[in-house]
């Protein structure tokens, strides 16, 4: 048979899986582990080691963009580009620049929040192996699940093993 | 509203399971009966009469409505004003809350922003059919015009179409990226292949992982942080589209936050005329309980006070001022031709809502309901008042005329109605009606709860 | 006039009280007003579908479909060249460039009487008429049915060929028919041939008639002129013993007391009568020397509108006042009855002996003989025979004994008529009621009609004869001073038309048969070569053709003939009976007759019944022109009703009956009766009920046909002009009349500002002395670099008549469409230029005062600002042009223009079928579609044009180069255009006036249009009471 893609554990509350991923990672801490829950779990993102998302910055940038570019591009259609003489006020009239920019910039802050965060989750992924596991579907319902990748046939049991010591509710093998 | 328990609003606290099934058998299991479907037929004749009297539209011209001069903006504006305004609730609620850490909002957030999306859309046709040649619309747009013509950057009419640009496209995002957990809950529960895959498609094959998680909170925090100016600064355009005029009765530097005001009041109301029903219909009542009626009415009643107030400094600037032109338009709205839409307006924004401070009305479904419906009224009036009877008698006598409204006026209004409800009886029947991750965050156990709560980091 | 009435200081209680319509007289109520009231919405419910209004304006697209049907017969063949005249095109015709509009010279007339124009005419395509400024009726401007006549010319509703008993016929046929039936009546001398005409002054067709009754001693000539000066020359018969022509000199006149006429609208010299008056109205002259004028009329009218006294009274106690007048001017000799108006009396009368020889009194063709003989014989006494009045032998052909329509009738009815010849006329429509002509029509075995229509007449006609347009053929006219013009043809006739002079040489048989060699050979002796000839026709008239001015003396007996009868006489029946239209009353004898009498005071009208008017209507005259849409949706002056005729009652009236505007009402006289929805008429006598004729047309075109009602039902003969014993009857049905104006006060808003001539010497700048601004607010906003030029307009109200001729040729210039009725109920008429009308005073006679409002072309335009797609900008030259093609119709502009002046094409209003009324447009502008802003542009394409002419020759634009529209037509030029920043151009020297006030100031808007305040100048010892 193949390799398997990884090993699940179940857990029965996020609790348990807080812990088991804190033990986990304290005592293997270069094992690629993920956890999966049906709500966000304060710190367990800390426990698995997740890095510091960049997506505030980005949406920063992204309305930075966004509306400095919509101002500028005012400024020149209105000075530059096509001046003309509307109703008697200045080309430049910038106070009047702001409300189209304001609104360009928090949407393109949000279009680039949108995409990293898609993207930081390599989303849309529409097939998965961890589909192939019967017992995820609960995942999205009151499953709390700690997957540990093992590539090699030899690791399984010692990764088996190893998780029965977090006595989890079940494991269970996540074919590839 | 000080910060609350996290499980409150929602009785006996079921186990995630039992939340995450009450809500996945509504799309997926509930057999929808007489009711959806009479509703349903309703809205969808409605909506077929709008597209109708589209068509006939760009056949004949605006010139089917009662439109004339003076008054060339009327009922078609009213509308859009209304349901933007109507839009402006959903998101204020689900964002406002989220950031000041009402848990009890979750069950609320998912079908007011639901509301919301609907409502903008809708809301989002007036504008363009009210053109006199609604194909050019997209000249509004900026982009490399062979004549190198530009948009005029100064009308606020141009403010607007971003302000509504934007808008739109982030309620929607804001409305789908929250509901991604939730269709991966259906996913998971779908007893069909097919609808399996379509909300596996729409899913996007969420999975739940913790760091994805982690963005995605991330994600809804600043989306929240900024939706609500953006909801501040769309409606305040809105307001400018009058207070930029020289008409009187729009000239008014205080329009924005007047409309603001306006926009939460009536998107409270719908909130309220919405969720009352449905949590009936769907036996939601766990959920969406009394205690998050009168939360919302009294949301509704505070805002309506606002509204109320700009309604007396409205008349008072008119009075202090003496403005001849100010003063007379005033004088007009109580006793000349439209009287009767002034005082209409009063009954419904500022006497009914009184009642709300009264706890037994505001824990009456039934009341509220028709309070709601009544604001929702009002709400209408008086954008048809502030657009009309600003218009009919404005600064030179002899140009002085009334509007009279067509049938297609009554049509356009009563269709876009009749489309909301399409869309959104749709959305009931195969969408997640209530947030279920974040339900289940709600009743998970205080420990957990304790963990949980977000510390300021 | 600040403060108006209210003046400045606004009181909240009163206004409110105003605004809520409830309460305040019947008559400030305007619709909004009404709809206050719950039957009226109940009404409008139900009376009004708006369903039937949404799907569609009916009757335009019939005309579209109907139209377009029609077309092409007129598309073909307004491409061919006239056959003889024009000179073939490759001798390269003098001036002519292609692409480029050229004017010819020719005549328009207006009851027979000539009115010289220019014609543009694009590459052989007449589209748009002008004054001729050499013509004396003219000086270069017109009235609104000249500007109408274009419209007319391209009338796709126009009779397009010979009928034969309905039957398309053709010229030959009815030459050949023709031949016989004169045959027949010549052996015994034209016995039993008839010709109808209207009114004649063209020198060739009275040779012609000459000719004829030389020919045919027993052929009869008749006139019938449903609008006549009959009772003038019956009077100047009385006063002459001959039916002399009069000429005014309003110019030279300081007081002017009008018994009644409407001079200012008069059909032969109106025009010229509004610019000489309108030259003594400027108070800036030295001296204050402003005339003053006194109206004493029933029904309000454009003149008694610019009166500084105007005193509402029923048409019969104008003759008990005329009678009062004339005996204190010693011209009666009777002992009088009191007359209540003994204050007007003592004031007139002492104003007009103090300007004894500078004053004068003129009399309406409605009122009758006697009263214009004693106007004679007063002028005499006042000194101003020979100044201001002038006396000349007659202009137009004098009808001779029994030449009326009613002796026509009796001859008809005698059996003696065998073949009746009707040129130009429609008797079977406008003929008096009583004569029953239509009747009489069927007993005549031989009738021929000659129409520009296929009207009631030609129904009734065994032949019908399509005429050729004015602009179509050669003719002559003389003008209201005899001056003669040539009438030359613009295109060659669109249909298969002759004109009368042709028509008149088939009858007789001439050998001569072509309109051009007719009048070319009538004038042989005066115009004897051909430099003569092309410089008459150059000039647009014959140089010295003028008829002298001769001395008249009053017959000394006139006082016996005006004195009363001994024994109470008839009450007088209306003002001269129809029959002296043909001028052969028995006056011409000399011998006085009751009907000539000076009436005592027993008209039914003062004892408290109703008396009946009849009055030409303000656009459509006497139905001639009931197929014309600009004249339908031209508001009419006074009421500002369009397409539609009503019945005028006053505001006492209309409270004693309970009557409310709209409401039908049953009209009863003499047996005869007619439906008709009430207007209140402010400034209407008291007991007087006008009714305008040339409304219900049973057949005139697909625009005309069926419009209001017909009011020559209730006319008589014997009182053509006003008829006692009138009964109203309300039925309690209402009708929606389409009016462009629904409020006439003016809410103390300054808008419109007047004084009297005392309130200008003493503070000559009057107008702005309340402005917290008197001239420019400040602004946050630097001025932009001035351009080349900087135009502006200027408006003066003091010269203004409210004649609405600059709304009708900014139609016709810059190709504005027509609406129809529904779309003007719904308050969505195109016109650029409107003409305001605001009463102020009370409204049993209040001051009217009329406001030309076109684009007020804001430095600072607030419809510009808020334009999202720059759709309408400003140029260098501040004009605040509008981009059709780049508007999307978002209608912010109109919302946000104080002045409303912007239109929308709320549904597609141009008519895009071919159509012959194509080629009428005007080639320089563009043709707006649906859902597209447009409005006043200054005429941006003369502007244009003349920078391409000062640029070819490497100079400025001069000053008048550039006449707009409605400048260039206004009577009185109350409206001048050019360039501000050249101070020596008359527009920099109007706003240059003490009197210059701009509109809304305070919103500082900064418009180039402005206006110079109205004076009035009225009697201070009138003024007291």
């Amino acid at each position: 048979m193949s390799s398997p893609y990884g090993l699940l554990a179940q857990f029965s509350s996020a609790e348990q899986l807080l812990q088991a991923a804190l033990r986990t990672r304290s005592e293997s801490p270069h094992l690629p582990i993920e956890a999966f829950s049906p709500f966000p779990i304060r710190g367990l993102d800390e426990a698995l080691g997740a890095a510091r998302s960049p997506i505030p910055v980005l949406m920063g940038l992204g309305g930075l963009l966004a509306g400095v570019g919509t101002f500028l591009l005012e400024g020149y259609s209105a000075v530059m580009s096509y001046p003309i003489n509307v109703g008697g006020r200045p080309l430049g009239s910038w106070p009047a620049f702001v409300p189209p920019a304001v609104e360009m910039a928090v949407l393109g802050a949000v279009l680039f929040g949108v995409v990293a965060m898609l993207t930081g989750n390599g989303l849309p992924r529409l097939h998965h192996p961890l589909f192939g596991v019967p017992e995820f579907e609960r995942a999205s319902a009151d499953g709390f699940f700690l997957l540990l990748r093992s590539s090699a046939e030899e690791d399984i049991e010692a990764t088996r093993t190893f998780l029965q010591t977090l006595s989890p509710v079940a494991i269970c093998e996540v074919p590839s | 509203m000080s910060a609350s328990l996290p499980s409150e609003g929602i009785e006996h606290a079921p186990t995630y399971a039992a939340v995450t099934q009450a809500i996945c058998d509504i799309p997926l299991r509930r057999r929808f009966g007489q009711g959806w479907r009479a509703g349903f037929a309703v809205a969808l004749l409605l909506a077929l009469l709008l597209m109708f009297g589209i068509g006939w539209l760009l056949v004949r011209g605006v010139g089917i409505w009662g439109l004339n001069i003076p008054v060339a903006w009327a009922f078609a504006i009213a509308d859009y004003v209304w349901w933007i305004a109507i839009g402006m609730g959903g998101t204020f609620i689900s964002a406002a809350l989220l950031l000041v850490r009402q848990e009890w909002r979750s069950s609320l957030n998912r079908y007011a922003e639901t509301m919301t999306v609907f409502a903008v859309s809708v809301s989002g046709l007036f504008p363009i059919l009210h053109l006199g040649r609604p194909w050019f619309f997209y000249w509004l747009f900026p982009y490399p015009d062979i004549m190198n013509v530009w948009p005029q950057w100064r009308s606020s009419l141009e403010w607007d179409f971003f302000a509504i640009l934007a808008y739109l496209i982030v309620s929607i995002l804001y409305w789908y990226i929250g509901m991604i957990p939730d269709f991966a809950s259906l996913r998971d529960r779908a007893a069909s292949r097919t609808r399996a895959r379509v909300y596996g498609f729409l899913a996007l094959g969420w999975r739940g992982e913790a760091r994805h998680w982690q963005r995605f909170e991330k994600l809804s925090l600043i989306l929240a942080g900024l939706a609500v100016p953006l909801v501040f600064s769309v409606h305040s355009m809105v307001a400018l589209d009058f207070s930029e005029g020289l008409v009187p009765g729009w000239h008014s530097t205080i329009f924005p936050p007047f409309f603001v005001a306006g926009a939460l009041f009536s998107g409270f109301a719908m909130v309220l005329a919405l969720g009352i029903p449905m949590r009936r219909y769907l036996r939601l009542e766990a959920f969406i309980t009394s205690r998050h009626l009168e939360n919302m009415a009294k949301m509704m009643l505070a805002t309506g006070l606002v509204v109320d107030y700009s309604y007396c400094s409205e008349i008072f600037t008119a009075f202090y001022s003496m403005d001849r032109y100010e003063l007379a338009m005033t004088l007009n709205r109580m006793g000349g031709a439209y009287a009767w839409v002034f005082w209409g307006t009063i009954l419904c924004n500022v006497l009914q809502i009184q009642l709300l401070w009264l706890a037994r009305i505001r824990r009456s479904p039934a009341v509220l309901f028709i309070i709601s419906v009544g604001v929702l009224i009002g709400m209408w009036l008086e954008r048809f008042m502030l657009i009309v009877t600003s218009l009919y008698r404005d600064y030179v006598p002899s140009s002085w005329g009334m509007f009279y409204p067509t049938v297609w006026d009554i049509a356009f209004l009563a269709g876009s109605v009749g489309l909301f409800f399409v869309l959104f009886l749709t959305f009931v029947r195969v969408g997640p009606v209530i947030s279920m991750f974040e339900l289940r965050r709600a009743v998970c156990s205080p420990a957990e709860a304790a963990q949980r709560e977000p510390q300021p980091s | 006039m600040p403060p108006l009435k209210s003046g400045q200081s606004f009181d909240p209680a009163a206004a409110r009280a105003e605004l809520s319509g409830q309460s305040g007289p019947v008559l400030w109520r305007s619709l909004e007003e009404l709809a206050d009231n719950e039957a009226f919405r109940q009404w409008l419910r139900q009376e009004q579908p708006r369903l039937a209004e949404v799907l569609g304006l009916d009757r335009r697209q019939f005309l579209r479909t109907l139209g377009a049907a029609l077309a092409l017969a007129g598309v073909t063949a307004c491409g061919r060249p006239p056959q003889n005249e024009i000179i073939p095109y490759v001798h390269a015709p003098v001036g002519q460039v292609d692409g480029l509009p050229r004017f010819f010279a020719t005549a328009l007339t207006r009851n027979g009487y000539a009115h010289g124009v220019l014609v543009e005419n694009h590459m052989g395509r007449p589209t748009k008429i002008e004054g001729n400024p050499r013509h004396p009726a003219s000086l270069g401007a017109t009235d609104i049915f000249a500007q109408a006549a274009i419209l007319q010319l391209w009338d796709p509703d126009r009779s397009q060929t010979v009928r034969h008993r309905g039957v398309i016929s053709s010229w030959d046929d009815f030459a050949a028919a023709l031949l016989d039936l004169t045959a027949q009546s010549g052996r015994n001398g034209g016995a039993g041939m008839h010709v109808l005409t209207g009114e004649v002054t063209s020198p060739t067709l009275t040779a012609q008639l000459d000719a004829l009754l030389q020919k045919f001693p027993a052929a009869r000539w008749h006139l019938h002129e449903p609008l006549d000066s009959g009772n003038s020359r019956a009077g100047a018969r009385m006063a002459f013993g001959a039916p002399l022509s009069t000429r005014l000199h309003l110019d030279r006149a300081r007081v002017i007391l009008s018994l009644d006429d409407d001079f200012l609208c008069d059909p032969a010299a109106g025009v010229r009568h509004a610019r000489d008056f309108a030259a003594t109205r400027a108070p800036e002259k030295a001296g204050g020397g402003m005339s003053r004028l006194y109206v004493l009329e029933s029904t309000p009218s454009i003149t008694g509108a610019v009166a500084d006294h105007r005193l509402p009274l029923e048409s019969a106690r104008i003759e008990a006042f005329s009678r009062a007048l004339a005996r204190r001017l010693g011209v009666l000799e009777d002992q009088a009855d009191s007359i209540n108006e003994s204050a007007w009396l003592d004031a007139i009368v002492s104003d007009l002996q103090a300007n004894h020889g500078h004053s004068l009194i003129t009399v309406g063709r409605s009122q009758p003989a006697w009263m214009h003989a004693a106007a004679h014989a007063m002028n005499a006494a006042l000194g101003n025979s020979g100044a201001v009045i002038e006396y000349s032998d007659p202009v137009e052909r004098v009808p001779e004994e029994g030449a009326s329509l009613a002796q026509l009738v009796n001859a008809i009815r005698a059996g003696s008529v065998d073949l009746l010849v009707m040129l130009d006329v429609n008797p079977a429509y406008d003929a008096p009621a009583d004569l029953e002509f239509r009747a009489a029509l069927k007993q005549v075995p031989h009738v021929v009609h000659l129409g520009l229509y296929v009207d009631e007449s030609a129904e009734l006609s065994e032949w019908h004869l399509p005429q050729a347009h004015a602009l179509e053929t050669w003719s002559d006219a003389r003008a209201f001073d005899g001056t003669v013009t040539i009438g030359q043809p613009l295109i060659a006739p669109l249909y298969d038309g002759r004109s009368a002079c042709e028509v008149m040489a088939l009858l007789m048989g001439a050998e001569v048969q072509k309109g051009h060699d007719l009048v070319r050979r009538q004038w042989r002796a005066k115009l004897a070569d051909e430099p003569a000839w092309v410089a008459a026709l150059q000039a647009g008239l014959i140089a010295d053709s003028a008829i002298a001015v001769r001395s008249a003396s009053v017959r000394p007996d006139l006082k016996s003939l005006l004195a009363p009868p001994k024994s109470g006489g008839a009450p007088p029946q209306g003002g001269g009976a129809l029959s002296q239209g043909g001028g052969a009353p028995p006056e011409s004898s000399g011998a006085p007759p009751q009907k000539g009498r000076a009436p005592s005071q027993s008209s039914s009208a003062s004892q408290g019944g109703l008396e009946l008017l009849f009055r030409g209507d303000p656009t459509i005259e006497d139905g001639r022109w009931s197929n014309n849409a600009w004249l339908q949706e031209l508001p009419k002056p006074l009421t500002q009703l369009t397409w539609d005729n009503a019945v005028l009652i006053s505001p006492s009236l209309a409270a004693e009956r309970h009557l409310s505007n709209g409401e039908l009402v049953e009209l009863r006289l003499q047996g005869r009766s007619l439906r008709g929805p009430v207007w209140i008429t402010p400034g209407q006598a008291a007991r007087s009920v006008t009714i305008h004729l040339g409304y219900g047309r049973r057949r005139s075109g697909q625009v005309g046909t069926g419009q209001g009602f017909d009011a020559y039902a209730l006319r008589s003969s014997s009182g053509p002009w006003r008829s006692a014993g009138l009964q109203i009857l309300a039925t309690g049905e209402r009708y929606e009349l389409a009016g462009t104006q629904q409020h006439f006060q003016m809410e103390g808003r300054d808008v419109l500002r007047v004084g009297t001539l005392a309130d200008f010497q003493t503070n000559p700048r009057f107008a702005t002395a309340h402005d917290r601004y008197p001239d420019k607010p400040p602004s946050l906003y630097p001025d932009y670099p001035p351009g080349e030029y900087a135009w502006g307009l200027s408006i003066d109200l003091n010269a203004c008549i409210g004649c609405k001729a600059c709304t009708i040729a900014c139609q016709a210039e810059n190709n504005i469409p027509t609406v129809g009725r529904d779309q003007v109920r719904r308050g969505r008429e195109m016109h650029w230029i409107r003409v305001d009308r605001y009463y102020e005073g009370h409204q049993d006679n209040p001051h009217t005062y009329s406001q030309p409002v076109p684009c007020m072309m804001c430095e600072h335009a607030p419809c510009e600002l808020v334009c999202p797609v720059d759709a309408t900008v400003h140029d260098s030259e501040g004009l605040n042009v509008q981009i059709y093609n780049r508007c999307v119709g978002t209608r912010f502009c109109s919302n946000n223009c104080p002045y409303k002046v912007r239109r929308f094409n709320f549904l597609q209003y141009v008519q895009s079928s071919s159509d012959t009324l194509l080629a009428q447009r005007n080639p320089e502008v563009t043709v707006r579609r649906r859902g597209v802003m447009e409005k006043c542009t200054y005429c941006i394409q003369r502007i244009e044009a003349a920078h391409i002419e000062a640029d070819k020759q490497d100079r400025r634009i001069g000053d008048g180069e550039v006449l707009t529209a409605c400048q260039a037509v206004c009577p009185t030029q109350a409206i001048v255009f050019g360039d501000l920043s050249d101070g020596r151009s008359q527009v920099a020297q109007a706003k240059a006036s003490a009197r210059h006030y701009v509109m809304l100031g305070e919103l500082n808007t900064r418009p180039r249009t402005s206006y110079l305040a109205r004076v009035r100048n009225p009697n201070p010892s009138l003024e007291q009471g």
